[in-house]
């Protein structure tokens, strides 16, 4: 059966491509903060415009713009929700390929993104039935139990909430592989992507706290660099800020926008790396894990369903032209 | 036979790829089926959004406030029942059709003769199976929750909770054995509502891991003609203004809301139609593929 895999060259993956690749990653970034960017500044627009408005307007005028506003920014939640979709699979692809060049820096429209789509939906859904499940077992469980009296029905609460938590993190864990393995064998993998995650849940969870650790060491670095460079630099007076916002007086025409935009445009590059880094970070560890799983793994018996790309050089020959949607 | 369920999870795509003419007749369908439904119910529909919008405008929540609600829907759905029984039969015996005999292409596949009569009855008592099935389950797990409120005995609400859960458990096992009922009727133009029993026999994961990938992308679909339809409903509104036509008659609602209606008509109607094909054709093609039948 499967060999294990190394923590270490997991977690090692999205700095080397961070290294191979780090105009992708920039690209990736940019796609994924665009739509925000554009959110905030219809954000910014709209409070603006109420601001601006009297506030005994007439409904009518104020409704069909809250409306529009409304749509806009659906619509740019969508635009962020596919274009992070679209570059999870790009991570992923160029994880799994890591060597390769490939137009569009990995993002493509084809048979990968949908089954992408459709097995991060499946396997959200189903966790979140999982959680239920064990809410309802666990909370009425605790409930029975709770007539025992003091402190053993307190200790049995806490059992039980510990057994729930651990089945709920052996669940995510166990369907951790689904998505990349659905890009690496071309398929719907829910079968492969659970046994290839099999015997293996104490390293992913080893795997995904080292994940969440590295994250929060670079965003605690990156608040710091940002708040010090703000705050030297004399751009915003936080005192005033949180004040402002404490008696609901902020409107966007108090910013000191000639100070603040130099800052905004020149952060704009070195954010979209971070946000290109970000996407990397979660998805390129898992990838590495299920690449270095599956080549010790003997072969999906169902080759027809997609031809499985169990080796690095096999990927892109499984790729035909009338894959692309 | 075997059958590759992401294969089969496909076939929806696949029918309206080489039959997209099918997908325009099921949108008629639909649209006459809106139609009627609103012919039949029109005023009635306006009452149900405006006590659906007394509920959400008011802070104080109460039990009279719904019930106007639920007295208004009731109606509504008693006169559904019959209507979708009938359209549903001849939408899912359209799209068995087109996976299982595509040749018979005239109309869209729509038809209404023997096939679809049988697949109504086929559809009919499997309705009423699993409704059994639910009021049993549902209903011992509801007596032991009163009994436990009765006597205070918290210990009690533990079996409730598992045989609620074990019911929702032996529904999906069902709708999944009897899940090949209706292509089988219309393949071999017999009434066998539960001949699907025997064919889907150790193939019930394979089954439903195609149901999820075909509802979710259901799902999907129905996301995309949704922003694709929302500058249009943006343009007129939506049903939720009809509840300011409370009292009305059902002429004078179309006089006054037909672009509303027609609006909301044509985006549901399309919508329905690809969502019955990308839900619907993984079935008939599990069939046909099970069977070993011929894919054209």
């Amino acid at each position: 059966m499967t060999q294990g895999f190394s923590i270490g060259q997991a977690l090692a993956a999205p700095f080397h491509l961070v290294r191979r690749q780090p105009l992708a990653v920039l690209v990736w970034g940019l796609l994924i903060l665009l739509p925000s960017i554009a959110s905030v500044a219809l954000s910014f627009a709209m409070m603006g415009d109420i601001a601006v408005m009297n506030p005994d307007a007439d409904p009518d005028v104020i409704l069909p713009r809250m409306m529009q506003f409304q749509a806009g920014s659906m619509l740019l939640s969508l635009l962020q929700i596919a274009a992070s979709l679209v570059i999870a699979t790009a991570v992923i692809r160029a994880t799994l390929n890591i060597g390769r060049r490939e137009a569009f820096f990995f993002m493509r429209l084809s048979m990968d993104e949908l089954r992408y789509v459709v097995v991060a939906i499946a396997t959200f859904g189903g966790v979140y039935i999982a959680m239920i499940v064990l809410m309802l077992v666990g909370g009425t469980t605790g409930l029975a139990l709770w007539a025992i009296g003091e402190p053993w029905n307190w200790i049995a609460a806490f059992l039980i909430a510990l057994v729930c938590i651990a089945a709920l993190m052996l669940a995510l864990l166990r369907v951790s592989l689904i998505a990349p393995a659905t890009i690496l064998y071309r398929d719907f993998a829910f079968k492969h992507g659970w046994a290839l995650a099999k015997g293996q849940v104490l390293k992913l969870l080893g795997l995904a706290l080292l994940i969440a650790l590295i994250g929060i060491v670079i965003w605690s670095a990156v608040v710091a660099v940002v708040v010090f460079g703000l705050t030297i630099g004399g751009v915003v007076n936080w005192a005033g800020l949180g004040e402002a916002f404490e008696n609901e007086t902020w409107t966007p025409a108090l910013v000191d926008w000639p100070a603040v935009l130099p800052w905004a445009v020149a952060s704009t590059l070195p954010l979209a790396f971070l946000c290109g880094f970000w996407s990397v970070l979660g998805s390129a560890p898992f990838a590495s894990a299920t690449r270095q799983l599956a080549d010790g793994a003997p072969q999906p018996s169902n080759a027809q369903d997609g031809g499985p790309a169990d080796t690095l050089d096999s990927t892109e020959t499984a790729q035909s032209p009338g894959d692309t949607l | 036979m075997s059958f590759s369920a992401s294969d089969a999870a496909f076939e929806g795509f696949r029918l309206v790829r080489r039959h997209p003419l099918a997908v325009v007749f099921w949108s008629l369908a639909y649209l006459v089926f809106f139609a009627l439904l609103f012919g039949a119910f029109g005023a009635g529909l306006a009452e149900v959004m405006a006590a659906a919008k007394a509920i959400e405008d008011s802070n104080d929540f109460t039990v009279s406030s719904f019930q106007s609600l639920a007295q208004a829907y009731g109606t509504f759905v008693w006169l559904m029942i019959p209507l979708s029984l009938v359209a549903g039969g001849i939408l899912n015996a359209a799209v068995a059709r087109a996976v299982l005999r595509p040749a018979d292409s005239a109309f869209g596949y729509l038809r209404l003769g023997a096939d679809e009569l049988r697949v109504i009855a086929v559809s009919l008592i499997l309705s009423l199976v699993m409704t059994a099935v639910a009021m049993v389950g549902f209903g011992v797990a509801g007596g032991l929750a009163g009994l436990a409120v009765a006597i205070g005995q918290n210990a009690l609400y533990l079996p409730v909770v598992l045989i609620g859960l074990a019911t929702v458990a032996v529904l999906v096992w069902l709708a999944l054995r009897l899940s090949l009922a209706v292509p089988i009727t219309l393949a071999e133009k017999r009434f066998t509502p539960f001949a699907s029993f025997a064919l889907t026999k150790g193939k019930s994961l394979p089954l439903l891991g195609m149901g999820i990938i075909a509802f979710v992308m259901s799902l999907l679909v129905g996301l995309l003609v949704d922003i694709i339809g929302t500058p249009a409903t943006l343009a007129v509104g939506d049903l939720d203004g009809l509840g300011a036509l409370q009292g009305e008659t059902t002429l004078s609602i179309i006089r006054q809301a037909w672009p509303v209606l027609v609006t909301w008509g044509v985006i549901n109607a399309v919508m329905s139609a690809l969502q019955l094909a990308v839900l619907y054709a993984p079935f008939s093609a599990a069939y046909r593929d099970i069977k070993g039948l011929p894919t054209d």
